[in-house]
Order: C-alpha cells, then structure tokens, then sequence
C-alpha cells in the first residue's frame, strides 16, 4: 500500500510545477494564432530561426571539440593550479550573461587585449559577425560540457585505462576506444545542455556580437526587439524557441539527469 | 634468464621491500592476507606503481624505467577489467591493434585463442553478458594475446563461483603450462596456491616470510601465517626435556608433551618449532583416557566444512585445528560455543629444532 | 501545525497579488510620495539632475525614474500600467498611452536632433554624413521601432542616402545609450545618436554635426498618465520641466520646445 503524500510536500510540489508551466501555458494563451504563420513566414522571424539553429549547433560542437580535452586534463593530471583553472573554467556559469560579454569585448573585442592585434596584424574583427554570436555562446556554454565530461572522466574505473596501457595502448589510443565510449552518455548529456544553453543565450550575445537580423540576430534577440513594437509576435517567435527546446528535452528524456 | 626484482614501495604506513626472482616456465605463487601488499607487487611490477628503490629485470634486461606499455607484460585484473563497450573479440584483439596490426588478422588471432581457452563465449557478445568465469577466460585470453614476456594474474579466481573454480583451475593450469616465460600469481586462497603454483612466496606486512615449494612450506610452515596456510597446527616454544625422550615444549599459549626416539641427546633450546597435522587431532564429548599425553579442554570457535571432511578450530590452549568426518560433527553436535576435548599423542606432534636438518625428531 | 504554514503561505501568495494591481493603497506608510516617472533613455542624464531639483522643491516626495527606449516604456505603460508620468522623445509612444490608458496635460518641454558620433581616434576617417556610405565604415544605431533609430533612417532618408548607409549597420541597439556605448568602447567606427548623448558621453566620443537642412528634430512630450496614484503631484512635476526644467535641459544638449 503507497504512503500518501504529506500535504505540505505535495502543496510545494504543485506550486512549483505551476510556477514552472504557467509561462508556458501563458505563451500558448498569448500567442496570435490568426497571423502565426504570418509572423514566422516574415525575413525576420526566418532568420532569426535559421541563426539560432546555426549558432547554437556550431557552439556546441566547438564546445565539445574544446571542452572535452579540458574535462580529460583536470580530471587526469595534476599540477599546480588546477582547482583555480577549474573555478575559472566554470566561471561562465554563474557569471550573469552581459558580464560574460564585456569580458568578451575586453579579450577579443576591436580594443581587446587578442582582438586588438588580431585587427591590426589581420584586419579580423569577431564583433558584430556570427562567428562573435558562435563565440558568445560557446563562452557561456562549454562550461557545461567540461562539468558533465570531468564527472564522466573522474567516475571511470582508472583500472580500465591500467589495462589498456599495459597491452600496450599509447593514451591517445586508450581515451579513443576504452574511454570516450564508455563516457559516451556523460558527454552526450554535457552536449544536450550546452546546446539548450547556447540556444537561449542573449546577454552575452547582444553585449559582444551585438544585434543585426540575419548575421547575429539570434532568436532570443529578435524577441527582445518584437517587443518593443510587435508584442504578440515576440510571443509568437518565443513559443518557437520553447516547443523546440521541449522537444529535445523530452527526447532525451532519462539521458540528461540521473545517466543512462 | 625470467625475472629478478627488488621493490620497495610505501603506501602511506605500509611499507612493501620485497626481493625476489622468478624463473622461465616457473610458476611463483605470491601469497599473504589482504593488504599484505601482494597487489602491490604486481602493480610495481607492470609499472603502474612507481618504485621508490630496487630494480626489475626481465630476461636480463632493466625494464623498471621502461613505460607501463613497453614492459612486455602481461597482467590479468582480478575480475578481468574488460572494455565493456566492446565485443570479447575486440577486447582480445586490442594488444594487436593498439600496436597497429590490421583488422582481419588481429581478429582471426583472437578468435582462435577463445576457441582455445573459452569455447562457450561467442567472439561477439559483450562483457557484462559473462559469468565471472566466462569474464576471466576472456581475460586470460586477452592477455596472452598481447604476447607478453611475463605473466601476472592477480587473484584469477577470486570473481568467480566456488562451482566454477574447478574448471577454471584447470584451464589456468593448462595455460600457464604452455606459457614460456615466468608467471607470478597472487592470491590469498591456499588451494589456488597449493595446486597451481611451482613456488610459493609468502608475504606478511610487506615483507617475505617465506618462499618454498608447496611441500616445503607444508612440512615446515615459518610463521603462523604459513601454517594457517597450509592448514597445519604450528607451535614455537622453548624444548624442555623432562627425561629421556620426552619433554615439554612450552609456549605462550600452552604446553604440548612431546617425545622424541630414545638415546638422541636434547638439551633445553629455545625457538623450536613443532607441527601437529588436523588429522591427527582427535575430538571427544569427555576427557579422554589412554597414553595419548595431550588433551585439552576447551570451547568450538568455528566449523568449515569441505565434502565429507570438517575443520574445527578450538580455543584450547594453545589453540587447535582438527579435521574430523562430519559425522562426528553431526555425532558430537560439534558447533560453535560446544565444549570438547582435543587430543593428541605426543609422538604425533612433529619437532623442528633451529638449525638442524629440517626434518622431524 | 503544519496545515497553519499551508494557509500562511497561501496567504503571502494571495496577498502579493492583490497588492501589485490598481493603485487604491496608499504608497508610503509615512508621509513620502513616491512618483514613477518613465523617462526615454536620452533623458537620463538630465532627469536625474531635475529629479534631484524637484525633490528639493517639493520636500516629502520621491521620485523612481524608469529609463529606456520611448517605444517600449509604451509598450509597458498598456499592459502594465504603474507609471505616473510619462516622458516621451517619440509623438507615436506618447499617442499609444494617449489611447490607452489615457493621459492629460500633454505638454512638449524639449526638442532634440541627430548627431554623428566617432571614437576619439576617427578610425575610419568620418568627417560628413556622405561618409557613411563608404562600404568599410562599421555603423551602429538604434533598431527599427525604437525613436533614435527611426529618426536616424528618416535623417539619412532625408539626404537621399539611407540604403547605402543602411548597408554598413554591423548592430541595431536597443536604445541611444547603448549606441554611445559601442563608440564609446571603440568597437564601431560610427554611431548616430541625439545631440543630448553628447554632453553626457563627454570626451569618450567625437562628433561631427549633421545639416540642418536634412535633420530630424526629436519632440519630447510629458504627460500624466491615466490611472497613476498621484495625480496633481505628476502634473506639477510635467509644469516643472517647462519651468525651472528648462535650464538644464537646455544644459544638457536639448534644445527648447517649439513657440
């Protein structure tokens, strides 16, 4: 026989869960069904959409190509200064998103400490260019693939790599076929997350990349110009953003939290 | 030529400073408690443990700064360490294709040696769907794929079913025959020692207490631990003759009386040694009558029943272990906290005098 | 006892709700009036200045400014109301809450115009409104809808050569503030903004003027918004910006209203 629920815990729950899908169900509730099509048909709504996808999917695998070796350098080597490389390198995270972008602008910006020489020696500007959009996103989320492979990294039994190296395998060798497969679920779900993350970025994005429809003018961007003029298609555009974003996340239903 | 090595490794308190050589197709059986340092030994040995001093040479050559992959050995994790994301094929197969060998011909080699050494595993099923004998078959299997000079198996038997173990004995006796260079095996299990190995090497505390052929070490176990192993009842005491050809061989847990053959010459000595074997320790329900000279009164510790036969310690003083018929068990109602005597004739209890001949009085 | 946290909570929750809508409770406990005043973004500066002047002219009131594009503090005076005055630099923010929720005494007490502004270096060699359209030139204005960058497009309309200038925008911002600042910070070659941006950025930026003749002049209107708690307290704050106001309007840039 199931215990019941103490009242208290499931008045908490059910607050919470509305607190969650109120916002959601209001965007539904909101939405201007008679013109939907009309607002997502028009050049701005399209590139929006088309950029978002772009920049997100190519943060994401530049988060993966960089982040993983990171995760498999602190989770294997020591050496002075690791813990402070850690903080840093998950600093992104708890740092508010517009913070992350001016720190951008002063690295990498047309006055930044790289992007200045990289101006005046190659005439390469990263400001207000999508590959500045791809790179605001990747900043802010490759932090979440670091997380989710050094857990991964740190969980594997190091007797399985032992193994390898004494049949001979050199490290490069071992990491490609004993553990890269066997953290293959960790790093997909760090990958999940750094993709949601991407796609929602917006502080850093409109602070270093800036906002100009069809090179850098993500979605959370163009919602954020809808509203000053076309409130219900900012609700039409971020109704978009939020199916897409459940989709993938019911898609990978039980991957994400709590492995395989 | 085999392997000569001299570790000496700290883990915190414990201190491991171990010397010892192994030859060409010998087997050296690497026996202690847990946290003996056997591990240790090994892990020293393939280069996954640095060594503070001392040196490893394998077949002449120094190998101890060579790097964990260069070695050329072989080492089989307890419960077998296979890539489970990765077919038993390709496991076995992985030596040969991290050194670069192709595909086809790798794969045919791996095959061929699980035909050889687990007919019942399909090449292409994956780790976790095996038995823990199946897993170290697999195991063996992959590790003398990678043609190594030495053999390390570190506690082969220990992840599998007691049902099981038989056969597997039997195939790592096998393998281990047809193996040319020297194979050390560790484990803490008498009988995996007692039947699969050349030698034995006993290791308490980090330190060897004793090395030995089987028998040598069944006959004239060097420490409690070494008698515990091979299932002996060790004394040492001091040898005090109380007429002739009988004495008193007194200890710190009690007194034995024993007899040695009329008109040999025995003065009062120190540090003797004497063995008295489980069977011919008899157990009785009240004190016994006749010559025997010993008898003790005193409480069952602990029944291990193996087939038809049983071992019963008792905490007599000194303390006893007799192998009896698990009739007499049942018969006598022998369990733990049952109060028994325990007896034995003098003449049974066997005498090593320091320094002498190592063979019976 | 644990039921008694249930109903407390639900109160709290229910409480808050009640409390956020309308404007029937009387603001301050004591005897401060605070009045919301939502202000365009090129008013900052000058605001402030006679926000400070009117509190010390009228003791006892406290006056929160709310600062951002015209256009959008509409937007959010219709679906939120909670403003008591309302300052706009565009006459379609000012019409939108002049249908709903309503205002009174509309009263315009400021003009603004455009201005080219450069980082002090002039990388890109800016010295008229033709040389925006040079291809390298790295333009920065306010977005469509938002006042500063539709009077920009209507400027560069004016002079015949809005599409060829259009071309160079690398970033439409959402407000003349955050023009400023891209310049400011050296990381486009050009932005246009209100002549009122410049006596608050100072030295950080250069400006070169823009003819008269094709000019837009920015009309900002104050009204009292319909719907807000003090009333009369609002009023008196829109005649202040026409009366002791002025001077540091004129101060900051802007220019005086028409008549």
């Amino acid at each position: 026989m199931r215990r019941r629920l103490p009242l208290p815990i499931l008045v908490a729950a059910i607050i919470g869960a509305a607190f969650v899908v109120l916002p959601v169900v209001a965007l539904v509730a909101r939405a201007p069904w008679g013109r939907f099509g009309d607002v997502l048909a028009g050049d701005g709504a399209r590139a929006a959409l088309r950029l978002s996808l772009e920049v997100s999917l190519a943060a994401t695998v530049l988060s993966v190509l960089l982040g993983v070796p990171l995760a498999w350098v602190l989770a294997r080597r020591e050496f002075r200064g690791r813990s402070v490389l850690r903080a840093l390198v998950v600093l992104p995270i708890v740092l508010p998103p517009v913070v992350a972008g001016v720190g951008l602008l002063a690295a990498l910006g047309r006055q930044g400490v790289v992007g200045g020489w990289l101006d005046r020696a190659f005439g390469i500007q990263l400001t207000f260019s999508t590959s500045g959009a791809i790179i605001a996103a990747t900043f802010v989320s490759m932090p979440l693939v670091v997380l989710a492979a050094e857990a991964g990294f740190r969980g594997l039994d190091p007797r399985f790599e032992q193994a390898a190296g004494v049949l001979g395998a050199s490290p490069a060798y071992t990491l490609r076929r004993v553990v890269l497969p066997m953290t293959a679920p960790q790093l997909a779900a760090g990958a999940v997350l750094a993709w949601a993350r991407a796609l929602g970025e917006f502080g850093a994005t409109i602070t270093f990349a800036g906002n100009l429809q069809g090179r850098t003018q993500t979605v959370p961007l163009a919602v954020f110009q809808q509203l000053q003029t076309d409130r219900g298609g900012a609700v039409a555009l971020s109704l978009v953003l939020v199916v897409i974003s459940v989709a993938v996340l019911v898609a990978m239903r039980g991957h994400i939290m709590g492995g395989r | 030529m085999g392997l000569d090595a001299a570790v000496r490794v700290t883990r915190g308190t414990h201190v491991l400073d171990v010397t010892f050589a192994v030859d060409d197709g010998e087997t050296v059986a690497l026996v202690g408690r847990n946290g003996a340092g056997k591990t240790t030994v090994l892990e020293a040995i393939a280069g996954l443990v640095p060594l503070e001093a001392g040196h490893i040479e394998l077949g002449g050559r120094r190998i101890d700064a060579l790097d964990v992959g260069q070695r050329g050995i072989g080492l089989a994790f307890q419960d077998g360490a296979l890539f489970p994301r990765m077919s038993v094929r390709e496991n076995v197969a992985f030596a040969a294709r991290a050194r670069g060998d192709r595909v086809g011909p790798a794969r045919a080699r791996a095959d061929r040696l699980l035909a050889q050494l687990a007919p019942t595993v399909a090449p292409a099923a994956r780790p976790p769907q095996l038995s823990g004998g199946e897993r170290q078959r697999v195991s063996l299997a992959r590790v003398l794929a990678s043609e190594p000079r030495l053999l390390l198996l570190d506690e082969p038997l220990a992840a599998v079913d007691a049902s099981a173990r038989p056969e597997l004995r039997a195939v790592l006796r096998d393998a281990l025959a047809a193996f040319s260079g020297p194979r050390i095996l560790v484990t803490h299990d008498p009988v995996e020692a007692m039947t699969l190995a050349d030698r034995l090497v006993l290791l308490e505390d980090g330190r060897i207490t004793q090395t030995g052929t089987p028998a040598e070490v069944r006959n004239h176990p060097a420490t409690r631990y070494a008698a515990d192993l091979v299932g002996v009842n060790l004394f040492e005491g001091t040898l005090e003759p109380a007429g002739p050809g009988a004495g008193t061989l007194r200890t710190d847990e009690g007194d034995l009386t024993v007899a040695w053959p009329d008109g040999l010459e025995v003065v009062s000595t120190s540090n003797v040694r004497a063995t008295v074997a489980p069977a011919e320790i008899t157990l009785h329900a009240a004190s016994p009558e006749g010559s025997s000279r010993n008898a003790f009164h005193g409480k069952v510790l602990e029944v291990a029943v193996t087939g038809s036969r049983a071992r019963v310690r008792v905490d007599t003083a000194p303390p006893l272990v007799a192998e009896v018929t698990t009739g007499s068990v049942e018969r006598m109602g022998l369990a733990p906290g049952a109060e028994v005597w325990a007896s034995c004739k003098a003449v049974e209890v066997r005498l090593m005098v320091p320094g002498s001949e190592p063979d019976t009085l | 006892m644990s039921k008694l946290w249930i109903a407390l909570g639900a109160l709290l929750i229910v409480a808050s709700a009640c409390s956020s809508s309308g404007g029937d409770a009387p603001a301050g406990s004591d005897s401060t009036t605070d009045l919301t005043v939502f202000a365009a973004s090129s008013l900052t500066p000058a605001f402030t200045q006679i926000g400070a002047d009117f509190e010390a002219a009228n003791p006892g009131v406290h006056l929160v400014f709310n600062f951002a594009a015209s256009t959008d503090l509409a937007t959010q005076i219709v679906s939120e109301g909670t403003a008591d005055v309302f300052a706009s630099a565009s006459g379609a923010a000012m019409d939108t809450v002049a249908t709903d929720p309503g205002v009174s005494g509309r009263a315009i007490f400021a003009t603004n115009q455009l201005v080219i502004i450069t980082p002090p270096d002039n990388p890109a060699g800016v010295v008229s409104v033709d040389s925006l359209t040079a291809p390298t030139v790295a333009l920065v204005v306010g977005a469509e809808g938002v006042p500063v960058g539709d009077y920009a497009r209507e400027m560069l309309g004016n002079a015949g050569i809005e599409h060829a200038v259009l071309t160079n925008v690398v970033s439409n911002e959402p407000d003349d503030a955050s023009v400023v600042a891209r310049i400011a910070g050296g990381e486009a070659d050009a932005g246009i903004v209100y002549t009122s941006d410049l006596a608050a950025a100072g030295s950080a930026v250069a400006s070169i003027a823009i003819p008269r003749r094709i000019n837009v002049t920015a009309t900002y209107a104050a009204a009292v918004v319909a719907g807000g708690t003090n009333p009369d307290v609002a009023q008196a704050f829109v005649t202040f910006l026409n009366g002791p106001g002025q001077a540091t309007l004129t101060a900051y840039g802007f220019g005086t209203p028409p008549g």
